[in-house]
C-alpha cells in the first residue's frame, strides 16, 4: 500500500498541478443580465394560511347542507 | 440601504455591483474544484443566477462571499455529477488503454487522473481543494457545509479509494515508487 496521504498528494500535484489564481477570459455580466431577462415573468403566488383553506373546503359543505344559500353566497359576490 | 440590503430587496443594479465584485472568487473557486475554464465560466454565471433567485433568504447581516461560495460549491459539485458518466464510458470504451505505449510516467498520470475522476464527486471535490490547492480545511468546511472532521474524512476516504482504484489500474505503490525514484 501507499505509505501516506502525502505521497497520494505528491503523485496528484505531479499529474493535476494547481490551477493557481486566474480570471475569467471574458466579462460574463452580459451573459448574467441575459440570462435574467429570459427569466419568465413569475405568477404572483396566493398564499393562504392553513385557517383560510379550511374556510374555502366548508364552502362546498355548506352548500351541500343549505342549496338555498347559494343566492346569499351570490349576492356577496 | 446598503448594497446587500438593496440586493435582497430585489435591486439589479446592487446585483450587478455584487457581481462583479465576486466574479473573480466565485470564479477560482470553481476552477479548483472542476479544472475546466469554460465549464468554471458557466458555473460562475450559474452560481451568480442561483444567488439572484435565494436574494429573498439572503440575511444582509451574513457575508455574502462566503454565501456565494457555498452555492458555487454545490454548483461545482452538481457539475461533477453530471460529468460522472462521460468518465464511465471512457472507462468501458478504452479498458486496457492505460497499458498500451508511453512512458511509465505518462501511463501513471494517466491513470492517476482516471482514478480521480471516478471519485465521487463531493469527495472529489474535497480531495481536489485540500490535497492539490491547499486550501484550510476550515474554509473548504465552511464551502461544503459540513464540519472540518467532515472534511479530512472525505480526504481520507478519497485517498483510500484512489489507492484502491490505482492497484486495480496496475499501478501498486511499488510501480510508482519505481517510476518516481527507480526504487521501490
Amino acid at each position: 500500500m501507499y505509505n501516506d496521504e502525502d505521497e497520494i498528494r505528491d503523485l496528484l500535484r505531479e499529474t493535476l498541478p494547481p490551477m493557481g489564481s486566474s480570471e475569467p477570459s471574458r466579462d460574463l455580466w452580459p451573459e448574467m443580465l441575459r440570462r435574467i431577462a429570459s427569466e419568465p415573468a413569475r405568477r404572483p403566488s396566493m398564499q393562504l394560511a392553513w385557517w383560510e383553506w379550511a374556510l374555502l373546503g366548508l364552502i362546498p359543505l355548506w352548500l351541500a347542507m343549505f342549496p338555498h344559500a347559494i343566492l346569499a353566497l351570490l349576492i356577496q359576490l | 440601504m446598503d448594497v446587500l440590503q438593496r440586493f435582497a430587496a430585489g435591486d439589479v443594479d446592487a446585483f450587478e455591483a455584487l457581481f462583479r465584485a465576486y466574479q473573480s472568487d466565485v470564479f477560482r473557486w470553481v476552477l479548483r474544484i472542476v479544472r475546466d475554464r469554460a465549464a468554471a465560466e458557466d458555473l460562475t454565471v450559474e452560481t451568480f443566477w442561483r444567488v439572484y433567485h435565494a436574494r429573498a433568504r439572503f440575511n444582509p447581516s451574513r457575508e455574502f462571499g462566503a454565501w456565494a461560495r457555498r452555492i458555487s460549491t454545490n454548483a461545482a459539485i452538481d457539475y461533477l455529477k453530471s460529468r460522472r458518466p462521460f468518465a464511465e464510458l471512457r472507462e468501458i470504451a478504452d479498458p486496457g488503454g492505460l497499458k498500451r505505449g508511453g512512458d511509465a510516467q505518462h501511463e501513471l498520470g494517466e491513470a492517476l487522473r482516471q482514478a480521480f475522476a471516478e471519485l465521487p464527486p463531493k469527495l472529489q471535490a474535497a480531495a481536489t481543494l485540500a490535497l492539490i490547492e491547499g486550501e484550510p480545511q476550515a474554509e473548504i468546511a465552511a464551502a461544503l457545509g459540513i464540519s472540518v472532521n467532515g472534511v479530512k474524512s472525505r480526504v481520507f476516504r478519497a485517498v483510500r479509494l484512489l489507492r484502491k482504484r490505482m492497484i486495480e489500474l496496475g499501478f501498486g505503490p511499488c510501480t510508482t515508487m519505481k517510476t518516481k525514484s527507480g526504487t521501490c
